[in-house]
């Protein structure tokens, strides 16, 4: 009906010599029309993120700000509207820090679909001699980050270490898989004792996340059933650092959960000053350091629980390989993190700490000092 | 008859986990597959060969020669394997994997 009025219209403007001027006025009448039928039907905006200055686990702030800011990531993502993670502050990437990003990313993709998550790139840096310097997209383009997104990764220069970052994932213990990554290091970085003791510690590691990390949902209330562990093989500036890391229950829970409860405050009374070994008032941390000396107490009476001394092994060596001069290990899980580390000179020693936020999960990084 | 040489490295060169459900290349898997059918077939004559892998992660060497004491295997014809065992690569497996059918002897 009110076409056929604009069409009588129409003509007897045109007879009357008026019609562009009708045209004009109705044609903004009908652009406001449509503005305020599209402004109703506009969807809520993505939510952007600032990833954090330093996307690290070593420093206790940074470890902080980094899980604070994964807690906000998770929530984001899991809303329809999705999130844009901004890398305009991050300075550096860690391998700890890296590869934890990396998978709470690919896990939320895997959950929710590409579409939710988009980044805006870093911006590059300039060094003193005037040559622009891309280091943190560089790591990002090498461990996948962009290509996980959908992104084609942009032409940024090449740097000899981050070359050498690799990453790998599964959901079984894939000896394959993890050997053929370990041979993607340069052989100058890892004869093939150190070799042998990492690929000890690595499948051990991945043995322990594919049997216990997933017995149940996670904590983080995402409802997201992916059971998979990442592996990286990265050089830092002076460092070959292997990590291993699964989103699961962490060790805190499992020890728990496989252990006898006389046995654990036995496991508890060797890593705790003084007579506290009450399971249920030991840190994370704590936890984590009895988990690994399961088999070391004669009070084990099963065949099971050998792996500890497999992820210790290439630190502390066993009865015929030596240990490995300037090596660490690192188990960060839940809220704690234990470190086992042999410096030349000063021998074997352990440090463990506890943290305010939970990475949700757990991380198994060895690191071995080279010339690079 | 075949060949009484066993070489791990024609199994996988990349030993797994303990388990099957855990991985592919697994010691439960090297043991039902491998290992017992060669035992009962050449006894104490066995020769194992460990040499030309990546390296063994200790459960999948305990499930390997542990679980085949608790398969039934007499542990003394395994041990008298394990002294002839061939570990040029890692001269220490063969102690460690001794203490292993010596530990589950114990337990029997």
């Amino acid at each position: 009906m009110k076409k056929c009025t604009e069409d009588r219209r129409r003509h007897q403007l045109i007879r009357q010599g008026q019609l562009r001027r009708w045209l004009k006025r109705n044609k903004w009448a009908n652009l406001r029309e449509s503005s305020r039928k599209n402004s109703s039907r506009k969807s809520k905006p993505r939510k952007i993120l600032i990833a954090p200055q330093h996307i690290d686990l070593y420093r206790k702030d940074n470890y902080e700000a980094l899980c604070s800011f994964l807690i906000e990531f998770r929530s984001a993502a899991s809303q329809n509207s999705g999130v844009i993670v901004s890398f305009r502050n991050t300075e550096t990437i860690t391998a700890a820090g890296g590869i934890l990003f990396l998978s709470e990313v690919d896990r939320a993709v895997t959950k929710y679909g590409r579409q939710r998550v988009k980044a805006i790139r870093p911006p590059s840096t300039t060094a003193k001699h005037g040559r622009k310097i891309q280091l943190v997209e560089s790591i990002l383009n090498q461990i996948g980050f962009f290509t996980l997104l959908g992104d084609k990764n942009r032409n940024c220069p090449t740097y000899h270490n981050v070359e050498c970052w690799r990453s790998a994932q599964g959901i079984k213990a894939d000896g394959q898989v993890a050997g053929e990554l370990l041979n993607t290091v340069p052989a100058e970085f890892l004869d093939q004792d150190k070799l042998k003791g990492l690929y000890r510690g690595v499948i051990e590691a991945l043995s322990n996340s594919v049997e216990h990390a997933y017995p149940s949902g996670r904590s983080d209330g995402r409802d997201a059933l992916d059971r998979r562990w990442w592996m990286f093989t990265a050089i830092t500036e002076s460092a070959l650092v292997v990590l291993v890391c699964d989103l699961g229950v962490g060790i805190p829970v499992t020890i728990k959960n496989t252990q006898p409860r006389g046995f654990l405050q036995h496991l508890l009374s060797m890593v705790r000053l003084g007579n506290a070994n009450d399971p249920d008032n030991a840190t994370d941390a704590d936890l984590i350091e009895a988990a690994t000396l399961v088999k070391r107490t004669r009070t084990a009476k099963t065949h099971r629980g050998l792996g500890g001394s497999d992820l210790r092994q290439l630190v502390e060596g066993s009865k015929a390989i030596p240990s490995t001069k300037n090596s660490g290990l690192s188990i960060y899980s839940n809220k704690g993190r234990f470190r086992l580390y042999h410096r030349d000179g000063t021998g074997i020693t352990s440090e463990k700490r506890d943290h305010r936020n939970s990475i949700l999960g757990t991380i198994v990084e060895w690191s071995i000092e080279v010339n690079v | 008859m075949s060949s009484n040489v066993l070489r791990v490295a024609d199994f996988s060169i990349f030993p797994g986990p303990r388990y099957e459900v855990l991985g592919p290349a697994s010691g439960e898997e090297f043991r039902d597959t491998k290992l017992l059918p060669a035992l009962r077939e050449h006894g104490a004559n066995l020769i194992i060969d460990l040499d030309g892998v990546i390296s063994y992660g200790s459960s999948f060497l305990e499930e390997s020669f542990g679980g085949a004491v608790r398969s039934g295997i007499d542990p003394a014809v395994l041990l008298k394997v394990i002294e002839n065992i061939i570990c040029n690569d890692e001269p220490t497996l063969k102690f460690e994997i001794e203490s292993y059918v010596k530990e589950q002897t114990s337990q029997l």
